[in-house]
């Protein structure tokens, strides 16, 4: 009995007891109360862009002058008056110069009024709806018009690049699209660049990515459906999918989040990203960045949703596993043998990346009896001198190297061979002879840093880089024990983790075995003959037949 | 159409089930054989103990199955009332808390010992505690992920770091056979069965399966990989180190690793690999276990889940700092032992064997979700 009420009585337990407890609430309530910020509800005004509800009257000019006033007097916008051709009816054009093709105006627009021939009998020329069936259906040489009537959808029209046709007599307006704008042409893929496979990657124009998909498939049931993203600047957004494969759930998740979206300005998917990924305290990405069509072609006929923004080369792809991270569309294209054995290559590399220098940090500085004893004495050898512990000398070399893949990133491509050749010398040859690090610390970081260009992914890339400080902290703490309880929390947290309601972790844990095929190895390709369970899909057999 | 189950699908309550079973016994049990039975017939021991285990876990699977989606938290109330059962559900809470507690703080004098040995020993534990509390708050299905994620692996690295010290094995060390006849190996049966201690999990387990119905393939591959295993290990120490040297090692698996060296590859040495692997299983034994603990509090009171996880933390924390040294640590495992005879074998008979008289039985009605 006493010995119980000593044992309770020993401040050593009560505050290990509270520290347990306590820590872990604080920081459970913590996080919790961080991710009800993205939650927060705020009220706002809503926003009127156009000043004040404006009417289509039948007289030209005022109609005219009321766009004026709305759209104010910029200097690219061109107002034209003109009279029709066949009698005198005055008629004005309104475009904005740059965004319209001029040939076309020229030619079947405004050519073609202007020399419109005497209309036949029976249609009136001055009532409103003939005439603008007979413009509608003799004159205009173009085969994308719409008749609006509504101001708002006017004036929008009009800035993203459409000829609007006032004519006198008419309360509604002609839109006219003759859009032409300047892009650029295909390119390359510069962040997944590839040795086989198609040598292209999405552009600024979204038109021109849902045509380069289409062209791919003439399959109707691929479908893109259509968003306005950016309350003052909407952008187009297009969700693409193939109806008949697409889980319905998964679909309805990704364009309810889509909706639920506010924001002003869309200046690339990274934004969409970020507000629609599960977890934004995550370091790992939850959506698939990509700008290569073959890709994203392959993602959605496996049953993934693929989500294109006007104005950015880069596609988003979700849901987004980590096997993915460490995927590229090259590992099909090439023989089944060596390709299984580069993607195994991608996991070491990976692994490395993120623990090399903190199995160094563990065993230098902690168990130096776990590693073979002639490789222990060789490193105690090298180290004699170094004023630093292992971690300081580490992180010296780490942040250095960090330093320098930035700064080459940024500056004009000739000033950057200059850094990388001054970062080397420094690195390697002087900071050993100045005595600051040993020679072995050397071939680490820079085993490290080779194994983290491996990543395929850019944005799991920067995740491992993050990752692989914490794993050098924790080595630092407890050494090895630390190094397998960081291995663990990364492991928790992955499992965690899900991305559109698919598992991070996926096909790690097995929902369907048939998926581990595709996952360390790349198996041959007549053994995929079913799509990935892992999402769900409506029609699962890619094909009958072996 | 459904994305995926939040029920605990075969495979994984596979892993579930032998991780939770390969535990600190990796460690202690060759030694307890080798003090207990005294000649080299310790691999049957292992065997024999293997195949009670496995008659005992027909017995749960048989009781669970009768009350479909009720833990055992749940459907022993109907059984032998409501007082009763809430004072056997207390029991069994305790229990569970008590093999956590015994897993952790053995994981921590080990690593004390072999890594970190000027670390104290309150500092391992508490990190563990984190790490393991940070998986506990996501519910049943991220544990039974993570243990589905790491256990093929842990299995693989155990069978591989004991099939290397085949360099040292010697067949004459486990020879005679029967030298002392049966009567030795019945005294190995106590530790043996007490190794097998977390078969009674399944009490809870089942009602979370997706599958109830493959229960007793669970049962019977989820205890035959850890059977496998111990003897593997049993034979593999037994043949390296011979009986006697094996009575007077703390440790005799770590004892076995350190022995042979493979000299000119990366690794001359398999410790570390082996003492990483091991801490892993030692984790998931001790969330399995906690989060029985905690399940069976929030279907008892009205405690949340999640808030439940935090309270016995503590009672953890507090639990696994009892045992003064070692002996006291190797006493604590001892009454472990036999509670978990109680639990696995002597209570599900008793209350199966009531079920069956009184015609118990409950049906869930079809639904989805737990």
């Amino acid at each position: 009995m006493g010995e119980i009420l000593q044992f309770l009585g020993r401040t050593d337990v009560w505050l290990g007891t509270i520290v347990v407890v306590l820590i872990p609430i604080g920081l459970t309530l913590l996080t919790d109360k961080v991710k009800k910020l993205r939650e927060k509800q705020h009220t706002r005004i809503e926003q009127q862009f156009i000043p004040e509800n404006h009417v289509l009257s039948a007289k030209l000019s005022v109609n005219v002058n009321q766009l004026k006033a709305i759209v104010g007097d910029s200097s690219d916008i061109i107002f034209r008056q003109f009279k029709l051709g066949m009698d005198n009816r005055s008629c004005s054009i309104v475009h904005i110069d740059g965004l319209v093709d001029q040939q076309q105006l020229q030619q079947s627009i405004l050519h073609s009024l202007m020399h419109a021939k005497q209309m036949k009998s029976g249609l009136n020329p001055f009532k409103s709806e003939s005439i603008k069936d007979y413009l509608l259906h003799h004159v205009l040489e173009v085969s994308d018009v719409t008749v609006i009537k509504d101001m708002k959808k006017i004036v929008r029209q009009l800035l993203s690049g459409s000829v609007l046709l006032f004519v006198d007599g008419l309360d509604e307006v002609v839109v006219l699209s003759v859009k032409k704008w300047l892009s650029r042409n295909l390119d390359e893929p510069i962040t997944e660049a590839l040795v086989r496979g198609p040598r292209m990657s999405f552009i600024e124009n979204l038109r021109d990515n849902t045509a380069m998909l289409r062209r791919m498939t003439t399959d109707a049931n691929l479908t893109f459906a259509d968003f306005e993203i950016g309350k003052r600047t909407s952008r187009q957004l297009t969700v693409a999918y193939v109806k008949d494969i697409a889980n319905e759930e998964l679909l309805n998740n990704v364009k309810e989040r889509i909706e639920n979206l506010d924001i002003d300005h869309a200046a690339e998917s990274g934004y969409i990203e970020q507000l629609i990924e599960d977890d934004y305290m995550s370091i790992f990405p939850q959506v698939q960045a990509t700008e290569r069509p073959d890709r994203v072609m392959g993602a959605i006929l496996e049953g993934r949703i693929a989500i294109l923004l006007d104005g950015t080369s880069y596609a988003l792809l979700v849901p987004a596993t980590f096997s993915m991270m460490l995927q590229s569309p090259e590992d099909y294209y090439e023989r089944w043998i060596p390709m299984s054995l580069i993607r195994l290559l991608r996991y070491v590399a990976a692994f490395l990346s993120i623990f090399l220098p903190s199995f160094y940090i563990a065993f230098v500085s902690f168990h130096q009896g776990l590693i073979p004893t002639d490789l222990a004495l060789a490193i105690a050898g090298t180290r004699v001198g170094v004023p630093f512990p292992t971690i300081i000398e580490a992180l010296l070399m780490e942040v250095s190297i960090e330093l320098l893949r930035e700064a080459g990133l940024r500056l004009p491509r000739p000033v950057g061979q200059t850094v990388g050749l001054v970062g080397a010398l420094i690195i390697g040859e002087a900071a050993v002879q100045a005595g600051l690090v040993s020679p072995i610390m050397v071939i680490v970081v820079a085993a490290t840093a080779i194994a983290s260009f491996v990543s395929p992914h850019y944005g799991a890339g920067i995740a491992q880089r993050a990752l692989r400080f914490l794993a050098m902290f924790s080595a630092a703490f407890l050494g090895l024990y630390g190094i397998s309880l960081f291995f663990l929390s990364l492991c928790v947290h992955a499992v965690k983790l899900r991305s559109f309601g698919v598992p991070y972790v996926t096909p790690g844990t097995l929902y369907s075995k048939d998926d581990w095929k595709d996952f360390f190895l790349r198996m041959p390709l007549f053994t995929m003959r079913k799509r990935p369970a892992e999402y769900f899909p409506k029609d699962q057999v890619r094909r009958k037949k072996y | 159409m459904k994305m995926g189950t939040t029920r605990i699908t075969t495979i994984q309550m596979v892993a579930l089930l032998s991780s939770a079973l390969i535990a600190v016994g990796i460690f202690t049990l060759p030694r307890d054989l080798a003090m207990k039975v005294g000649t080299p017939d310790l691999w049957i021991c292992v065997i024999l103990g293997g195949i009670c285990g496995y008659l005992s876990s027909l017995i749960i699977v048989s009781l669970s199955l009768r009350f479909e989606r009720l833990t055992f938290f749940e459907f022993n109330k109907l059984i032998i009332g409501k007082w009763l059962g809430t004072i056997l559900s207390i029991c069994f809470i305790g229990y569970a808390l008590l093999i956590g507690a015994f897993e952790i703080r053995s994981m921590g004098e080990l690593t004390q010992f072999y890594l970190l040995e000027e670390t104290p020993i309150s500092v391992i534990l508490i990190t563990m505690y984190w790490v393991a509390i940070y998986l506990l708050i996501g519910g049943i299905n991220p544990i039974a992920r993570l243990i589905e994620l790491l256990n093929p692996i842990c299995i693989l690295i155990f069978i591989l770091v004991f099939c290397l010290g085949f360099k040292v094995f010697e067949l004459d060390n486990l020879r005679p056979l029967f030298g002392l006849g049966a009567g030795p190996i019945l005294k190995g049966m106590t530790p043996t069965f007490l190794t097998f201690s977390g078969l009674e999990f399944l009490l809870v387990f089942i009602a979370m399966m997706q599958k109830p119905k493959d229960a007793k393939k669970v049962a019977l591959i989820g205890l035959g990989i850890p059977v496998f295993i111990y003897l593997l290990a049993v034979v593999i120490i037994t043949g390296g180190l011979s009986v006697e040297r094996m009575k007077h090692q703390k440790w005799p698996t770590f004892a076995l690793i350190q022995e042979y060296e493979y000299e000119g590859i990366l690794f001359e040495r398999f410790d570390s690999l082996f003492l990483v692997v091991w801490l892993i299983q030692m984790f998931t034994t001790y969330v399995v276990c906690q989060y029985v603990a905690a399940k069976g509090i929030s279907q008892l009171t009205r405690i949340s889940y999640k808030k439940a996880n935090y309270v016995l933390l503590a009672a953890v924390y507090i639990i696994c700092l009892i045992p003064q040294d070692l002996n006291q640590l190797e006493k604590m495992g001892t009454i472990i032992g036999w509670t978990s005879f109680a639990f696995s074998f002597f209570i599900p008979s008793i209350l199966l064997i009531i079920a069956v008289i009184r015609r118990l039985k409950h049906e869930a009605e079809p639904q989805n979700g737990p």
